[in-house]
């Protein structure tokens, strides 16, 4: 079964730019607008790795990232920063909260899909 | 680097988020021009040009990119106070807005295929020297490194506030919306546990306590300051919350409490969830219901004629859910006029800076509803009318004699019997009757001499070719007169009224239909065409008797309860060979304050039914704005009422003059 993940980004153009990259290497897409949407989409469905922007309206991105690392379910489900913040005190925050990679905006897409694969296997 | 989509694949949702954003931007600036600056406002300015530098960037749009970037930097450093807002700031950022919005413009026209045109290219530079200036000020001042913000802890406070606090001259709320300014998250649940029966409650005296879940940077004895003022009144029990404890569900929430002297209501705080939808499809779904309106019709129609009357039960239920159907559907093209009126704010602002007034604006009926093609369509006549106001109507300071030396534009829209009015008035010097007449005879619109009511007087300044070039300032319009106005408006299927006072002020009052897509119409009969005219201008019907159609003058006027009502005879307008029947029956409409009476053969009553716009071979077809297909599957015309009655109207003038 194709392996699901989601995105959560602001940007109707950046989450349609990594949708469509992702779809066409056969993953299953969620889309999320902030962190608090993406909350309450990911209980009710199984994610297997989040792509997150950082600054966001309503909820940002490393909120976000360390009320997800509570669920038990998302003890493990590894998570992407992709931003283009790279003030180290933010990444000092996402490591914190369980990050597993921090990637900066614009993206390069076989670096994502490297990403995605290794944290994936 | 390939993305697997292209930039023409993303250029709509480019630029309708860009759009948005930027939207955004200008009414978080405006907001901090008007009441100072807060994180909030000021982040929404930051995360809108970062958002724009980061999809800008996935495509390579590099000017977009570069010029955003430096705007975002002097951005970041005001965010983090390194640099004070001010205003000379805004008006800056502002422009920078107005900047990005061209160079987003440019990329979506061309495509990104071409490079900027020197122009842009020379504002970019013109406005990233002013924004290096900011930049280059941190250089020298930046001594303190850089700290992030203290993390912020969430707290739990249980409130009391003392019985005679209010009698004090304090105000409990005050405080609470204090602390939530200061928290990122806040949730008060009122307790009203001791608040007393009825006969025992003193209206003065404050019986509410407050359980409060916050989350905020600032320390436990600033959050105790806060409450320094009343301290020695209420018990205040906090304590900090690990983050764990905190995944309780929110339960009934007030967004925020207000203790009036009378226990507050709790209300739950849903959030609003909203879908965005291709326009395309709601206009193709509204178009579909409204066949099956039209089809429906035919079905009841079919049904009466049966005689079952099971079967008319049936189709009329039938027919009321579809007309909730259809009504839900035009609900979906809503919108409310409050973001439009929310632009002026900024010309409002720019204008009165720029002519060295001082002006206010109000704004009142924000949340009108009205269809989003007619909110489009408006826009433009808006601005003409309010930069009229601004540049002629509202005087200078120094000239407003007794007047407050602060002009009022006020902006008010709310929906009156089936349309949607629109007021734009202001307290200026109003319109001077002799003036607008003496110059609608200089520039040729009316004869000296004429006869002329005020109403007709006032709306010269709407003639076309009535304001000049030379008097068109770079702010009363972009060399368009007032005429668009008018011509905008009736293309709506509005109108307009002027109301003013000398001295006072001036009002203009647009009517608008709340949707493009129905009418409440009229259906008569002349000959075998139906017509409709529009219900909202039916007055009343009459039937002529013979002895009536005797004293018919000719067929151009009677006399209606004493004042004359001018005719037109809808058949021969339309050249129709119209059998003679003996019955003749006459609607009456008003149309800008004046009754005209419409000759047609039969009369079949009110109808409410779904335009469908005349093709492109009929654009000169005159007196006739649409059509509309009958349950019985004939072809009925709707009526240009404003059309006729100037049809009319000139008639009346050529046999004047014989």
């Amino acid at each position: 079964m194709a392996k699901k993940i989601m995105i959560v980004d602001d940007s109707n153009v950046m989450r349609m730019t990594v949708s469509t990259v992702l779809k066409e290497n056969g993953y299953d897409v969620v889309e999320a607008e902030n962190g608090q949407v993406a909350l309450e989409k990911a209980v009710q469905d199984v994610i297997d790795l989040i792509i997150c922007d950082v600054n966001m309206p309503v909820m940002d991105g490393l909120t976000f990232a360390t009320k997800i690392k509570q669920e038990a379910e998302y003890r493990f489900v590894p998570i992407i920063m992709l931003t283009t913040v790279t003030d180290q005190s933010f990444i000092e925050v996402g490591k914190a909260a369980g990050v597993k990679a921090w990637m900066i905006k614009p993206f390069d897409k076989p670096k994502l899909l490297g990403a995605v694969a290794k944290l994936l296997s | 680097m390939s993305l697997g989509l292209s930039f023409s694949d993303i250029a709509k949702e480019f630029h309708i988020e860009s759009l948005e954003l930027l939207e955004a931007m200008e009414n978080a600036l405006v907001s901090i021009r008007e009441n100072g600056m807060d994180d909030e406002t000021i982040n929404a300015v930051f995360r809108a040009a970062h958002t724009i530098k980061g999809a800008a960037g996935m495509y390579k749009l590099e000017y977009v990119v570069e010029f955003t970037h430096v705007a975002e930097s002097v951005l970041d450093l005001v965010r983090n106070g390194k640099v004070a807002m001010s205003d000379s700031l805004g008006d800056l950022f502002l422009t920078c807005k107005d900047h990005m919005q061209n160079l987003v413009e440019f990329a979506v026209v061309n495509n990104n295929e071409k490079s900027p045109t020197s122009d842009l290219l020379g504002t970019t530079h013109t406005l990233n020297e002013a924004l290096s200036i900011y930049l280059g000020e941190t250089h020298s001042t930046e001594i303190t490194p850089h700290t992030k913000t203290p993390r912020e802890k969430q707290w739990h406070m249980y409130i009391t506030f003392g019985k005679s606090v209010l009698e004090q001259g304090f105000e409990p709320a005050s405080f609470l919306a204090y602390l939530r300014k200061q928290s990122s998250q806040f949730n008060a649940r009122v307790d009203v546990s001791s608040v007393p029966v009825i006969e025992r409650l003193s209206p003065t005296q404050c019986y509410l306590a407050f359980h409060i879940d916050f989350s905020t940077h600032i320390s436990k004895e600033e959050i105790f300051d806060v409450f320094d003022f009343i301290k020695e009144d209420c018990t205040i029990d906090l304590k900090e919350i690990e983050p764990e404890e905190t995944k309780e569900e929110p339960e009934l929430t007030c967004k925020e409490a207000i203790p009036k002297n009378a226990p507050a209501q709790t209300t739950q705080t849903t959030p609003n969830y909203t879908i965005r939808v291709d326009a395309h499809k709601i206009d193709q779904l509204i178009n579909q219901i409204g066949e099956m309106v039209i089809a429906n019709a035919n079905v009841v129609q079919q049904s009466i004629d049966i005689k079952n009357s099971d079967l008319v039960e049936s189709v009329s239920i039938v027919s009321r859910m579809l007309e909730d159907i259809r009504e839900s559907a035009m609900q979906i093209r809503m919108v409310q006029i409050g973001e439009t009126f929310n632009k002026f704010k900024r010309i409002v602002q720019d204008t009165s800076k720029k002519l060295g007034k001082e002006i206010e604006l109000l704004i009142k009926g924000g949340e009108t509803e009205l269809d989003k093609t007619v909110i489009e369509k408006i826009t433009d006549p808006l601005v003409h009318i309010v930069r009229n106001a601004l540049d002629h109507g509202i005087e200078l300071p120094n000239e407003r004699g007794e007047k407050p030396h602060k002009g009022i534009l006020s902006l008010n829209a709310y929906h009156d019997a089936g349309t949607v009015v629109i007021e734009i008035s202001d307290d200026g010097k109003g319109l001077d009757e002799e003036v607008l007449y003496q110059k609608g005879v200089e520039k040729g619109i009316i004869e000296e001499g004429a006869t002329l009511s005020q109403q007709e007087v006032y709306k010269l300044i709407l003639a076309p070719g009535f304001s000049t070039a030379k008097e068109v300032t770079d702010l009363s319009g972009r060399g368009v007169g007032m005429d668009v106005v008018k011509r905008n408006i009736e293309a709506l299927r509005g109108n307009i009224e002027i109301q003013s006072t000398k001295g006072k002020g001036t009002s203009f009052i647009i009517r608008l239909p709340l949707t493009l897509a129905i009418i409440d119409g009229f259906l008569v009969k002349v000959g075998e065409i139906f017509y409709v005219i529009p219900l909202d201008m039916v007055v009343e019907c009459i039937e002529l008797s013979e002895d009536e159609k005797a004293q018919m003058h000719g067929n151009n006027y009677i006399n209606l309860r004493g004042s004359i009502l001018p005719l037109l005879n809808v058949g021969a307008f339309f050249e129709q060979k119209s059998a003679q029947t003996n019955r003749s029956n006459i609607v009456v409409v008003h149309y800008a304050g004046k009754r005209y009476g419409f000759i047609v053969d039969e009369l079949f009553g009110e109808f409410q039914t779904v335009i469908k716009p005349l093709g492109k071979i009929f654009a000169n077809l005159k007196g006739i704005s649409g059509a509309t297909i009958l349950g019985s599957g004939n072809v009925a015309l709707i009526l240009d009422v404003s059309m006729l009655v100037q049809h009319l109207l000139s008639l009346k003038a050529m046999k004047s003059e014989d």
